[in-house]
């Protein structure tokens, strides 16, 4: 254990007793998104790899076909 | 919108193409979770493949995006004097590469490719290193979240340690 989690009390993603919604504890407990160094939503991706390839694409054109008619409606009231 | 992915793949299959999926779609298959809007392929350039995919091209009634009112023809002899070209097609857009940035040559892209079962047919896809490759190269602000999902799709992939 590091000195860095040897201060926190509780350990194990706890702060004072109660839960560091932040850790991957608490993300593992209340499926909050686990986000990587970069940017990332592991959850996300954890997600999409229990799909099959089939599911994964399907996926992607109903978000695709949901969401540009909404962007080109947003785009058009700007104008 | 119009993008169907799976009927344009189900097109290239049908013709017979010998093509890989790369860029969005082919993240999309490797578990990314951003989206995209067009089907890019790589695709060989040996002069039956360039008739098969220009037969496909001619079926799909595809047209030059940005340009669809120009008429072109859309033959083999066309697909030899380029590389690259973008069409709109009534199942969405298709982007056709003859090479890839990162230098990646066809026969290694193909080589790397895994097989996978969409919808139903069975489409050679490129593998994460080849399109973390691609990606790398491009070096487009843009790209900089696609290529960060990509790797750490990989990592997961890899699994821990």
């Amino acid at each position: 254990m590091n000195a860095e989690e040897s201060d926190s009390e509780g350990g194990r993603g706890e702060i004072g007793g109660e839960i560091d919604p932040t850790s991957p504890e608490a993300q593992r407990n209340y499926g909050t998104a686990e986000v990587s160094e970069s940017g990332i939503d592991l959850s996300l991706l954890r997600h999409n790899l229990r799909l099959t390839p089939t599911e994964r694409v399907e996926q992607m054109v109903a978000f695709v076909r949901a969401v540009l008619p909404l962007q080109g409606a947003a785009r058009r009231a700007k104008q | 919108v119009t993008f169907d992915p799976t009927s344009l793949l189900g097109r290239l299959v049908e013709g017979d193409v010998d093509f890989v999926v790369i860029g969005g779609l082919a993240a999309t298959i490797h578990g990314a979770a951003l989206p995209t809007v067009d089907l890019d392929v790589m695709y060989e350039r040996t002069p039956p493949n360039l008739e098969r995919l220009a037969g496909v091209l001619q079926r799909l009634s595809v047209r030059l995006r940005d340009a669809e009112e120009v008429n072109v023809e859309v033959d083999a002899r066309l697909l030899k004097a380029g590389d690259r070209f973008t069409f709109t097609s009534p199942l969405g857009a298709l982007d056709i590469f003859g090479s890839a940035e990162g230098a990646l040559s066809y026969a290694q892209v193909r080589r790397d490719a895994l097989r996978v079962r969409v919808g139903t047919y069975t489409v050679s896809v490129a593998s994460l290193n080849d399109l973390i490759a691609m990606k790398r190269a491009t070096g487009r602000p843009k790209d900089a979240a696609k290529l960060a999902e990509l790797i750490e799709l990989r990592k997961l992939a890899e699994g821990p340690g």
